[in-house]
């Protein structure tokens, strides 16, 4: 090894430094920038010369990304903030709607907020991709390996058209020491509401009468107007296990004038009521339990009770959105419906550590980051998307720290080495006099 | 990873849930004595893997659900018994007691007593007019009495039609916050705020007519009756009206009118308990009171020889005879016969003789008189639904209406006791598990105080590693 390439050697050396201290003060520059993840350096050998061990090593720095260990959690009161808590990366797009898939990128950075047309967008620019879903609640099939399927998820103009009740299931207790009487008491008379194919508030009224029989009540049903739709007679069972369960539904009438009909399937105890209130009427099952379950009505010593719960609903302004652990961003409106809007994908490639770093904190596919898919959050290897909160860099100061001293002794080294060459090379030049 | 920015990270967190539990304990602390505060407590659970710190996952109602229940059971029976209790009592006090020498029931033995004393002395003008003076004292404490039942029954409808609106205006509220509640999260400071007074307003209600509520899987709260009829189902509001006429409650097109034989209407609450003063009690009363008059008018008709058909007796009605047909209100009506009627110039010899004498008889004749006090010992043959038995003699009717009257106020009274002392048992219980103990409050904020320090403290420690690393640099 020569003296001159001794001074080669230093200079590479104070190179190598002075690009780790670069990478570092990146770091320390986006310390406290949203989903960043910090480079590191990491030093090679370098030579020359062959395989022989006689050539001369200098060094050369090589940027690395610290892409897998997260970053902390910092709460915050926006719903559409999000983080990812495990591995994955948010699908953003440059623009709403994307269709050039080159201009999709993956981030962690999840700060986003509504623009002006409702689209979520986050503070470097870019737009939130997922899977909507359709008016059934469904997603479909979606190709979770590419982003043709994507949509920039929008929250401003989601609105419910009204939905007709189809189905009205009824709970609770009808009191057993009413029954058997000579002369029964009154019917408990209760209605429930449903919803018309126009989000109109109407109700069907239930009568129920006890019999002389024990444990015997008749049910009849009347529509809005008061007309008569039908009746049924339930026995209900009065021992065993299955004691204040319904026995057997028997008796069913029809009350009704077509094209209002009244049906009852004794097998399920589901009443199936057509009423007559536009071109097509409107369908109705009453969901009275089926014999010997205890998932209706019920028929105990106590009180009447009752409570119906059934589908349907007035025309609906969106409230406000919920995001679960599995990315499922619901809406929720004014008349008191929850509906799924968007799957946000939790995305990850083979090797995140080739992702090409873009600005924004985002990464771009290539070659080497190997095949992308979108998985749904919290399932696989992917992590959960935490709503309402923000991950914060992975940057440790005290780790730059430590890694400035060291990269600042180096660099003086180095120089000391470089100095000291010159020296000894002026040493030589004033060999002659 | 842990390290010294996700330790500043946590201990962040840390600060940010002391601040919230420190400030629903303030929230309880200034509530402690806030009707209807429900006591709050915020919930925490940690971060998840990878993420160090604590959150709020939900600010929680302490609320026992059965208690509320039977609270508000207790109290729509104790708003029944008090409508009652109360409705009556400024009634059975101008109505007096036996004995107490204001009712009429006194004041028909002073009538009594003044008719003996003529009976021994018929000449006597002064007994004569004494005996007048008594009639017309006995009259007029009859009508006294049916005029101020008349303005009890006046009251009781109005109260009605005051608690008819005041239910519809709470279940019209009720709505309007089960809309709003919807705006938050469950969980939220803001939806148990909506809690309370949504509970707020269903004590009210209980108050008024006995409930039941049950909540859909859309959050949304309705209100029934205990016989079924929905009074609100999540922002449809069923209204409650209120038919003077024949005193009909409803709720949408069904049918709650309390004590009404093929409905299952309303069992509790003041609207019950008013209905009932104005059906059934205060009917009953005026009934009463109409058959004393009658059975009055009646036997002076009867017992006067000297009458001819449909001439008035000593009592009148209006100054008419009798219309057995016409007796309703005729409590109201009764006065004493204006050819007695003392003054200048008056007849009062007519009491001696007869209503329908031309002239002055015999002046030591008492044959008149006697069959007079005769008549008041006959049975007075009332009407059957004034509970009073037939046999029970004109003499008599009037302490026992006194009685029968003061008899049913006092076990209203009684029952309101019994009722209100069970509803004060079951509400001190609920307020109990509900309500905010400070010494519990101030406990807790002893805790909050040490762990807000601890995590600033955590924070300083931090901050001069920090400092120590950037020394050395």
């Amino acid at each position: 090894m020569s003296i001159s390439s001794a001074l080669q050697t230093g200079v590479s050396g104070l190179q190598a430094n002075s690009n780790a201290v670069g990478g570092i003060s990146e770091n320390i520059a986006n310390a406290n920038t949203v989903g960043y993840r910090r480079g590191f350096s990491q030093m090679v050998t370098t030579t020359a010369s062959g395989g022989t061990g006689t050539g001369v090593l200098s060094v050369r720095s090589v940027e690395r990304l610290d892409i897998n260990s997260a970053g902390g959690l910092i709460s915050t009161n926006s719903v559409t903030d999000m983080a990812i808590g495990g591995a994955g990366f948010f699908a953003v797009s440059l623009n709403p709607n994307e269709t050039i898939e080159t201009n999709y990128m993956l981030t962690r950075a999840g700060s986003f907020l509504p623009d002006a047309d409702g689209n979520l967008v986050n503070t470097a620019g870019y737009y939130l991709a997922g899977y909507p879903y359709d008016l059934d609640g469904s997603l479909g099939d979606v190709d979770r390996s590419s982003f043709a399927q994507m949509e920039t998820v929008n929250i401003g103009n989601i609105g419910l058209s009204a939905e007709a009740t189809s189905t009205i299931s009824l709970g609770g207790n009808l009191p057993s020491q009413e029954t058997g009487l000579a002369t029964p008491g009154a019917a408990y008379t209760t209605s429930s509401e449903y919803y018309t194919g126009l989000g109109e508030s109407e109700s069907l009224s239930f009568a129920w009468q006890a019999t002389s029989t024990e444990n015997q009540w008749d049910l009849s049903i009347t529509d809005n107007d008061g007309n008569p739709l039908g009746s049924v007679t339930i026995d209900f069972n009065d021992s065993g296990s299955l004691a204040g369960s319904p026995a057997s539904y028997s008796n069913i009438t029809s009350t009704a004038t077509a094209p209002a009909a009244f049906t009852l399937d004794p097998l399920t105890g589901i009443a199936t009521i057509t009423l007559d209130n536009g071109v097509t009427p409107q369908e109705i099952q009453v969901d009275l339990g089926a014999p010997d379950s205890f998932d209706g009505v019920t028929q105990f010593a106590g009180d009447f009770t009752q409570s119906f719960d059934r589908d349907g609903s007035s025309v609906g302004e969106l409230l406000r959105i919920e995001i679960d652990d599995g990315g499922t961003m619901y809406g929720i409106f004014d008349n008191g419906q929850r509906r799924a809007l968007y799957e946000i994908p939790v995305a990850e490639v083979a090797n995140p550590h080739g992702l090409i770093e873009l600005k924004g904190n985002a990464y771009g596919l290539s070659g080497e980051s190997g095949a992308f898919r979108a998985q749904k959050a919290n399932t696989g290897s992917v992590g959960s998307i935490n709503s309402s909160a923000l991950e914060a860099s992975n940057v440790d100061i005290s780790q730059e720290m430590t890694d400035l001293i060291v990269a600042q002794r180096a660099f003086s080294t180095n120089a000391k080495v470089v100095t000291t060459v010159d020296e000894m090379m002026a040493e030589t030049t004033q060999l002659k006099r | 990873m842990s390290n010294l920015t996700t330790a500043l990270y946590t201990a962040r967190t840390g600060l940010a849930s002391t601040q919230t539990l420190s400030s629903v304990t303030a929230d309880n602390i200034a509530n402690s004595a806030t009707p209807g505060y429900v006591r709050r407590s915020a919930l925490l659970s940690s971060a998840g893997p990878d993420q160090g710190g604590a959150l709020v996952r939900e600010i929680r109602r302490e609320v026992d659900h059965a208690l509320v229940r039977m609270s508000r059971r207790e109290t729509s029976r104790m708003a029944r018994q008090q409508a009652v209790h109360e409705g009556l009592a400024s009634y059975t006090v101008y109505l007096g007691q036996p004995g107490d020498g204001i009712s009429p029931a006194e004041k028909f033995s002073a009538f009594q007593n003044s008719l003996t004393t003529l009976v021994n002395s018929p000449s006597s003008n002064g007994a004569q007019s004494g005996a007048v003076l008594a009639a017309e004292d006995l009259a007029a404490s009859i009508r006294g009495a049916s005029e101020t039942l008349t303005e009890t029954r006046a009251e009781v409808v109005m109260e009605i039609r005051y608690e008819v609106a005041e239910l519809n205006q709470a279940l019209y509220d009720l709505a309007a916050l089960n809309n709003s509640r919807r705006n938050f999260a469950p969980g939220t400071a803001e939806a148990a705020q909506f809690d309370d007074d949504i509970d707020s307003l269903l004590d009210q209600i209980s108050g008024i007519a006995d409930i039941r509520t049950s909540r859909a899987s859309d959050g949304l709260l309705s209100v029934y009756t205990t016989g079924g009829v929905a009074l609100l189902e999540g922002d449809t509001v069923h209204d409650v009206t209120y038919n003077t006429g024949d005193g009909t409650l409803k709720a949408g097109v069904n049918d709650i009118t309390p004590d009404r034989a093929g409905i299952r209407g309303l069992e509790q609450g003041s609207l019950a308990g008013l209905s009932e003063l104005s059906q059934e009690i205060l009917p009953q009363f005026q009934l009463q009171l109409d058959e004393y008059a009658r059975s009055l008018i009646e036997a002076f008709e009867n017992a006067d020889a000297s009458l001819s058909a449909g001439q008035p007796g000593l009592f009148t009605d209006n100054g008419f005879a009798l219309d057995p047909n016409d007796t309703e209100g005729l409590a109201a009506r009764i006065a004493v016969n204006d050819a007695v009627k003392v003054g200048i110039g008056s007849e009062v010899w007519k009491l001696r003789d007869g209503l329908g004498a031309t002239a002055e008889g015999e002046a030591s004749d008492s044959t008149q008189i006697q069959a007079f006090l005769d008549a008041l010992d006959a049975p007075a043959g009332v009407d059957s639904a004034t509970g009073i038995p037939a046999t029970v003699s004109i003499a008599d009717l009037g302490a026992e209406i006194v009685t029968a009257q003061s008899t049913t106020r006092a076990r209203a009274e009684s029952q309101f006791n019994a009722a209100s002392s069970a509803a004060a048992v079951v509400l001190s219980a609920r307020q109990n598990a509900e309500g905010v103990n400070i010494d519990e409050e101030m406990q807790k904020l002893l805790l909050i105080e040490q762990s807000y320090a601890a995590n600033s403290k955590m924070l300083q420690t931090i901050s001069e590693m920090m400092d120590t690393l950037l020394a050395a640099v």
